[in-house]
Order: structure tokens, then C-alpha cells, then sequence
């Protein structure tokens, strides 16, 4: 049986819908040797600033019920280092190499976008989301406003694929969704991480020294789920899908859901050749549900 | 960097609360004193990260690790069988850098279960023919593993009911001649840092194994991280665990 499992985002085709979340998967070089580079078919970096940034100061990761807390806070080398020391490994591989963006400002998302569009990166994850620095990032994705604009700005910047990461911290994500379609976005990328914080009652101190941080892992698998569904009925453009996946199950789900492309984030440090595995468990599923297409997901999606 | 499922071949406990389980290792791999493994059980452990574990020994395709109860993970480890699985991320992290040595003495300091890593390093610098001193400090008599400490070992106990009366740094200060050595410990924070200042005192080359909660256990999340003095953060995952105690921020940590 033919299956097609390549994923068109924008005017670009991702080789198939299985990627790996920013910040939980370096810059790939990391995972060499871990996993089957043709079974990836996209890495989403770390995230990449104009200026280099340490992050917060630690502890910024705890473990909490079937989930991780984080608050690493962007520590990136800097988009010239980025170019410099990271970019090459990237572009060696066989895999769509995207990269997540971050800022602090308008002028900042749009300096790394005009300098990154340069180079052959395949497209880039716009980081609307972050709960873990003071500005930027989650200042602009909880309104539609300043996600349209900010959009419309970085379009106007690349042809290139253009991915607006956004975040579940808000009342109503399609909206939000909406606005990144507007601003002329190829496609969105959801879940982020949700606002979270853990107290050690032994102590009384906070878990983490930036107090909140972000949760991710199995423990926000039905939010992502949820907003994947939701938002894939509000936009025209593709979902990309994750939260929670920990192995191919979770992403067929995501992909009944409504997605048309899954990320793997915190189930990469559980399991670092998660990627194969959720490769194959997709090709499996496509066979044993005789489906030619990723689209032929969500037709398949029935009422309990 | 291998993720191996490996059998576990011995598990048991070396003093109260303290274990030590062998396990295979891929043949491919030969970690070096003060690398460690990153551990998730195969069977439900109630925990969703790996744990990252110092190599205690390694040797004939099989290697050790030290262990004390903390938590859900290593409650559940202790349960454990030979024949049991648990994958294994390895080998993770650098070694202490032996290089160093030269014809020095190297001073192995432990605390705790800090023991392990430096158990691992006594055995291959014996190996090669250097005369290290081991230093192994304990809250209480009642804690120390005798049965995987090496004769010559001087061991300390905080309470002064076996051994030296104090704690490691006591104990090495007490030791007349400092020059000509260098220092390698592993242990409780406060214990490091003491011992970064004696070497500072003394002038003596200190590498430190540090640990850390850690969420990839090879480079990728950036959650493990140490400030340093030279500005911003080093992955105790990548570029440690072993670090030049003089790089170290101890003020911050």
C-alpha cells in the first residue's frame, strides 16, 4: 500500500509529521547515534535569541506527577554562535531543520528571521509562548493583537515556513490561532508548556528559583489533545500537535485530534530514541487503517 | 552515547540504606572513573525522568554502581532482581582528569554516597601503579559500607563513632604533608565547597564531581546547569560532572 507521509507546511513538504519539541532536543548533535535521522523529519531547536542568554539561575527542572516543571529561561548561545558552531550538523542530517525563535521584542524576532533566512534552514517555529522570561515571548502570544502584528511583520521578512508556537496559558487558544492565520502564519504549533509551580513542604522554599516554571510531559497530554482539536476546527492551516507524547499512540491520537504533524518534547529524556518509535507506530497504525495520508487521520476521528 | 537495556546481576545491600547492584554494559562501551548513567526502570516506577548514577566499577563487560535511598526511584530500584532490566543511557559526562596527576598524590575524598565515583577512581589509579589516598567520610558507624571499602581506607564519621572523629576536610588538614598532592572528591555540597577552600588555602589542584537533577542526562534541556566564576552556567550533564573545583561559583550554589 502507497502512504504518503510527507506533511506540507506553507510552500515546503516536512519528509514526514514526526519532529522533536524545542529545548528538548538541543540542536540534534546531542542525540547522535540515538536515533534513525530518516525516521525524524524535523528538528525544532532550542530556542534562538539575537544575543546569547544564560537562563535562570538553578534548580530550574523538578519532577512533579508523571510530568517535568522547567524553567530554564531561553539559555541559548545566540543566533551568530547558532550560524557559527550548530547550524552545519543540522543541515547535514536528513531532517527539516526549524528553528525556534525567541525575543524580547518585535525588533529582536525580526533581526534572527532576517539573519537566519540567509542560511537553508527550512523554516522557523515563531516562540509566542515561553512562561519562563520576564519579556517577550508569552507577553505577545496571549493577545491576538500583537500575534497578528508580529506575524504579519516576520511574513513580510521570509517565504520561508512560518510556524507561531503557541501558548495554552490564555482563555481561549483559537483566537489565537486565528490571529497567527491572519498575520499570514503557514501553520501553528501547540502546546507550550503550562504555568505551573511546586513548594517543597519540608522546607517552604520553592521547587524552582524563578518560583513558576512550565509543565510538560504525559501529565498534559489530554490539554494538548483538547487545544489541538479546538484549534484544527478554527484555522484553515496546519496544527502541529505535541504535549505529553510519549510513545505512538499519544501522536496517532494527536493526529486523529486534528494535527497533521506531531512534536516529541519531554518524552525525548525518557526515552531518547523516541522518535523511531513513534515513526513506526504511525506507519503501523496507516497500514492497519489503510490510510494513503496524514490527512486521512482526522476522518477516521467518531464520536464515544 | 548507547541507551542499552542491560540485566541486572547483583543487588544488595551494602549498609542501611545503601546498595549496590551490577549490571552488563554494551560491549562497545568502557566508561572511565567519574562518568555516569542515566537509569529508567522497565517495570512502573511511579518516577518519569532517568536518574543519573556515578559508576562505582566497571570491568568484564559489567559495571557497578552505589546507590542510597532517596526517593520513589531508587526504592524501586532496591525491589529489583538479578535478571531484572533497566535501560541505561551511557556513557554520559567526563572523567576525572587523571592526566593531571602526574608524579603527585592523589587525595580521593568522599562523603556519603559520594563514595561511589571515587571508589571507581581509587581502583584505576591503583591499576596504574599510583599510590592514592582515600579519604570516606560518614555520619555514623552504623552507615559505613565496609564491605566495598579498601583496606587503607581513612574513614571519618561526623559523630566520632568509628574512625576519625570529624569530617573529611579535618581529617585531610590532619594529614601533615598537603604539597605534592591532588585533590578528587565526591560528596555533599558543603563538603566540596569546604574542600575548594582548603585547596585554595594550600594551592592544590581540586576536581570536583558534582551532582544534579537532571533531565537529559547528555546536553539537550539545559536543567542541570552550575554557575560558574567566569559568568554564566556550565551542564553538569556535558561539561561535568567532574569540574575544576576553581571553576565553580561555590558562592551561588
Amino acid at each position: 500500500m502507497d502512504i504518503d507521509l510527507k506533511v506540507k507546511i506553507g510552500n515546503r513538504y516536512l519528509p514526514n509529521p514526526v519532529g522533536t519539541a524545542s529545548g528538548t532536543f538541543g540542536y540534534g548533535d546531542e542525540y547522535e547515534g540515538l536515533y534513525t535521522p530518516g525516521k525524524l523529519g524535523a528538528v525544532y531547536t532550542k530556542a534562538v535569541s539575537l544575543l546569547p542568554r544564560d537562563g535562570n539561575p538553578p534548580p530550574r527542572l523538578v519532577e512533579t506527577a508523571s510530568g517535568i516543571l522547567n524553567a530554564i529561561g531561553l539559555a541559548n548561545v545566540g543566533v551568530e554562535a547558532f550560524i557559527e558552531k550548530k547550524l552545519d550538523y543540522l543541515l547535514s542530517q536528513p531532517v527539516a531543520t526549524v528553528v525556534n525563535v525567541a525575543g524580547s521584542s518585535p525588533e529582536e524576532y525580526l533581526r534572527v528571521v532576517r539573519r537566519l533566512n540567509e542560511t537553508a534552514v527550512w523554516g522557523f517555529e515563531i516562540n509566542l509562548s515561553c512562561p519562563n522570561v520576564k519579556q517577550g515571548c508569552l507577553a505577545f502570544g496571549t493577545d491576538p493583537r500583537n500575534v497578528k502584528e508580529l506575524t504579519a511583520l516576520l511574513r513580510n521578512e521570509t517565504d520561508k515556513p512560518l510556524i507561531i508556537k503557541l501558548t495554552p496559558n490564555v482563555t481561549d487558544i483559537g483566537a489565537i490561532a486565528e490571529a497567527a492565520e491572519e498575520g499570514g502564519a503557514d501553520a501553528v504549533s501547540l502546546i507550550n508548556t503550562l504555568l505551573g509551580m511546586a513548594i517543597d513542604v519540608k522546607t517552604a522554599r520553592f521547587k524552582l528559583t524563578n518560583r513558576t516554571g512550565g509543565l510538560s510531559g504525559p501529565a498534559v497530554k489530554p490539554v494538548g489533545v483538547a487545544a489541538v482539536y479546538n484549534v484544527s476546527r478554527r484555522v484553515r492551516i496546519p496544527v502541529i500537535g505535541m504535549g505529553g507524547i510519549s510513545n505512538a499512540d499519544d501522536a496517532v491520537e494527536y493526529l486523529l485530534a486534528g494535527a497533521k504533524a506531531i512534536q516529541i518534547g519531554t518524552g525525548n529524556f525518557v526515552t531518547p530514541g523516541l522518535c523511531d518509535i513513534v515513526y513506526d507506530g504511525i506507519v503501523a497504525y496507516m497500514e492497519e487503517k489503510q490510510l494513503h495520508s496524514i490527512d486521512d487521520f482526522a476522518s477516521l476521528l467518531r464520536d464515544a | 552515547m548507547i541507551d542499552f537495556l542491560s540485566e541486572i546481576l547483583l543487588n544488595e545491600p551494602v549498609a542501611p540504606d545503601f546498595y549496590r547492584m551490577r549490571f552488563t554494559l554494551p560491549e562497545t562501551v568502557a566508561p572511565l572513573p567519574g562518568q555516569f548513567f542515566s537509569v529508567k526502570d522497565e517495570q512502573p516506577t511511579g518516577t518519569l525522568l532517568r536518574r543519573p548514577f556515578a559508576f562505582s566499577d566497571v570491568g568484564d563487560g559489567t559495571a557497578e554502581m552505589i546507590y542510597q535511598l532517596r526517593g520513589e526511584t531508587t526504592r524501586s530500584l532496591a525491589r529489583r532482581q538479578p535478571g531484572d532490566r533497566i535501560s541505561v543511557l551511557l556513557p554520559c559526562g567526563n572523567g576525572f582528569p587523571t592526566a593531571v596527576i602526574g608524579d603527585r598524590t592523589p587525595v580521593l575524598v568522599a562523603g556519603g554516597v559520594g563514595l561511589g565515583p571515587i571508589l571507581f577512581l581509587y581502583t584505576a589509579l591503583k591499576a596504574e601503579g599510583k599510590k592514592p589516598l582515600l579519604i570516606a567520610g560518614f555520619r555514623t558507624a552504623g552507615l559505613i559500607p565496609h564491605s566495598v571499602l579498601p583496606a587503607d581506607t581513612v574513614v571519618c564519621t561526623d559523630d566520632g563513632s568509628f574512625g576519625f572523629p570529624g569530617n573529611t576536610v579535618t581529617a585531610l588538614r590532619q594529614q601533615a604533608a598537603h604539597r605534592g598532592t591532588v585533590l578528587f572528591s565526591c560528596g555533599p555540597t558543603p563538603m566540596m565547597k569546604a574542600l575548594s577552600l582548603f585547596a585554595e588555602e594550600f594551592s592544590l589542584d581540586s576536581y570536583v564531581s558534582l551532582e544534579a537533577m537532571m533531565g537529559c542526562s547528555l546536553g539537550a534541556c539545559m536543567g542541570c546547569v552550575v554557575p560558574v566564576r567566569s559568568g554564566g552556567y556550565r551542564r553538569v550533564c556535558k561539561e561535568g560532572p567532574v569540574f575544576d573545583a576553581g571553576e565553580i561559583l561555590w558562592t551561588s550554589i
